[in-house]
C-alpha cells in the first residue's frame, strides 16, 4: 500500500483517532491533577567518622578512613532495624508512625566508597517527611555509641523545612506526551485494523478487483442540500428540462 | 393536483447537483457498454435490501425521460414495493392486477408528473409473487410494453433472499448491479454475481451507491469544472 492509501485511511477515521487520543489524554490529565497524590522527599546526610587519636591529630590515617568506609554497611543495617526505629517512634510520638512503616519509608544510601550516608524518606507530606528524617539521623546519631561503642557518627546536613517542597513524582507533562503518543499510536493502529477488517467494496478498483466488472457509476451521499429543491424545479412538470436532451443527444 | 415527489429523486429535483451528474454519467455508461444492440429492457437489482435500488432506478429513469426517451419504470419486486413512494403514486392497482388479469396494462400505467416518464406500480401484494413473475402472461406483457417504450426499467427484490430477481433477469437485455459501498460484505456481492451468471444474466456493470463524497473521481472533476 502506498502513503497516500496510508493518509487516506488516517483521514477517513480521523475522528476516531482524535477522539481516542483526547480521551486518553483527559484521562491522564484528570489523573494528574486530582488523583495522584504528589509525594515529597527529604534527605539528611550522616558522615562517619572516627575522631583520630589524639597523637595523630591532624594527619588522615588510611586505614581509619578504610574502616569507616567498611563500617558504613554495617550501619546500613543497623539503621534499619528495630533497635533504631523502635527509638525513633518512641522518642518522636509525634510523628505517629510504627516501627515497620518507618523501615518501609526509609532508604539509605551510600555514595560509592564512601564515609557519607544518605537518608531520604518519601511522604505526602514535606514537613512530615523532613521531620521524620531528621528524627531518624538524630537517634541514629545518639544510639550508635551505645550499639557500637564508637561515637564517630556526625549529622552533616539536616534535612531543612525552609528549602521549597518540590514533589518528586514523574513530571506531568512527561505523562501527557507519553499518553497523547501512545494514544496517537493506538488510534492509528485501530484505523488500520478496521481497515482490514472491513470486508465491503469501497472504490472503483475493489470492484474491478473483486468482481471483474466495471464500474458504471459511483453514486455520492445525498447531501441535503442535493435534496433541496433548486428552484428551477418547483413543480415536477416543469423539470423535464430539455436542456440535456439537447446535451446529450 | 401537485405530487409529493420524493425528494430522493434529485435528477428530477435537482437536476444540476453533482449527484445528478452522476446518474446522467450512468446513463451514458449504459449506452456505451452496447453499440450494436441498444439496450432497452434493464433492471436493477442487488445483493441485499437496502442498498438504493429504487433510488437508483428512479432517478435513472428521469434521466433517460430527460434525454427525450420513452421510459417506463416497472415494479418488479412485488413483496415490498417501494417504487410508488420514490414518485408519490398510489399502489392499489399495479403490475398483480394485469398479471392476474383484472387490468389491461393501459389501465395500470400511471404519468409520473415528469416528461415522457411512466411507471407501473407493483401493485397489491401476491401470494406467489416468483410464480406470477415466470409466467407466461408477464412474458406476453413485456414483448407487447418493449413496443410502446423506448426504454424500460425494472426494481427487483434482493437478489440473494428471493428468486424473483433472477426470473427478471431473463427478461432483461441487461443487468445493473447495485452496490452500497462500505456496506455490504464482498463475498454477497460475489456470490449474487455468480447467481445471475448461472442464469445467464448480461450484467453491464456496478453503480457503487452512497460512495463518501471525498472519494470519488466524480466530484473532484466537478470542483475543477467550477473552477473554470
Amino acid at each position: 500500500m502506498q502513503l497516500k492509501e496510508y493518509i487516506r485511511m488516517i483521514r477517513k477515521r480521523i475522528w476516531l483517532i482524535s477522539g481516542i487520543v483526547l480521551l486518553v489524554c483527559a484521562v491522564v490529565g484528570v489523573k494528574n491533577v486530582y488523583f495522584t497524590p504528589q509525594i515529597y522527599e527529604a534527605t539528611a546526610k550522616l558522615i562517619i567518622n572516627q575522631m583520630p587519636r589524639p597523637d595523630r591529630a591532624g594527619v588522615v590515617d588510611y586505614s581509619v578512613v578504610q574502616t569507616n568506609i567498611a563500617l558504613t554497611n554495617s550501619y546500613k543495617q543497623i539503621m534499619m532495624s528495630s533497635a533504631i526505629m523502635d527509638q525513633v517512634v518512641a522518642s518522636f510520638p509525634d510523628l505517629k508512625v510504627t516501627p515497620s512503616a518507618l523501615a518501609q519509608k526509609l532508604r539509605v544510601n551510600t555514595a560509592g566508597d564512601s564515609q557519607v550516608m544518605d537518608l531520604t524518606i518519601r511522604d505526602l507530606s514535606y514537613t512530615k517527611a523532613v521531620k521524620t528524617v531528621n528524627a531518624v539521623a538524630k537517634v541514629f546519631k545518639r544510639q550508635i555509641p551505645s550499639i557500637m561503642k564508637m561515637d564517630n557518627v556526625t549529622i552533616l546536613s539536616e534535612a531543612s523545612l525552609t528549602e521549597p517542597a518540590v514533589p518528586v513524582n514523574s513530571n506531568p507533562a512527561i505523562q501527557m506526551f507519553i499518553a497523547f503518543s501512545a494514544s496517537l499510536l493506538l488510534g492509528i493502529g485501530l484505523a488500520f485494523l478496521l481497515e482490514v477488517l472491513d470486508d465491503t467494496f469501497k472504490n472503483e478498483e475493489d470492484v474491478e478487483k473483486e468482481l471483474g466488472l466495471p464500474t458504471l457509476s459511483l453514486i455520492t451521499k445525498m447531501k441535503k442540500e442535493d435534496r433541496r429543491s433548486d428552484g428551477s424545479a418547483t413543480t415536477p412538470k416543469q423539470v423535464g428540462d430539455g436542456q440535456y436532451a439537447a446535451i446529450n443527444q | 393536483m401537485p405530487r409529493l415527489i420524493n425528494n430522493q429523486l434529485v435528477t428530477s429535483l435537482h437536476a444540476q447537483s453533482p449527484v445528478s451528474e452522476e446518474y446522467r454519467m450512468l446513463r451514458t455508461n449504459i449506452q456505451f457498454s452496447s453499440i450494436d444492440e441498444p439496450i432497452e429492457v434493464m433492471m436493477v437489482a442487488s445483493a441485499q435490501a437496502g442498498e438504493g435500488r429504487t433510488v437508483t432506478i428512479s432517478n435513472l429513469a428521469v434521466t433517460y425521460a430527460q434525454e427525450g426517451k420513452k421510459v417506463l419504470v416497472m415494479d418488479m419486486d412485488l413483496r415490498r414495493s417501494s417504487l410508488h413512494h420514490m414518485f408519490g403514486l398510489r399502489n392499489h392497482t399495479g403490475l398483480t392486477r394485469v398479471l392476474a388479469n383484472q387490468q389491461p396494462w393501459q389501465e395500470v400505467v400511471q404519468e409520473t408528473g415528469i416528461d415522457h416518464l411512466y411507471a407501473i406500480t407493483a401493485g397489491p401484494t401476491p401470494p406467489n409473487p416468483s410464480e406470477m413473475l415466470s409466467s407466461r402472461r408477464m412474458n406476453a406483457l413485456m414483448a407487447e410494453l418493449k413496443e410502446h417504450y423506448d426504454v424500460i426499467l425494472m426494481d427487483t427484490p434482493p437478489l440473494l433472499s428471493f428468486p424473483d430477481g433472477f426470473i427478471i433477469s431473463s427478461m432483461c437485455d441487461g443487468v445493473i448491479l447495485v452496490v452500497q459501498a462500505g456496506k455490504v460484505k464482498k463475498d454477497l456481492v460475489k456470490k449474487a454475481k455468480a447467481n445471475l451468471e448461472r442464469v445467464k444474466a448480461r450484467i453491464l456493470g456496478v453503480v457503487l451507491n452512497n460512495v463518501k463524497r471525498s472519494d470519488t473521481r466524480a466530484e473532484r472533476g466537478m470542483e475543477e469544472r467550477n473552477l473554470i
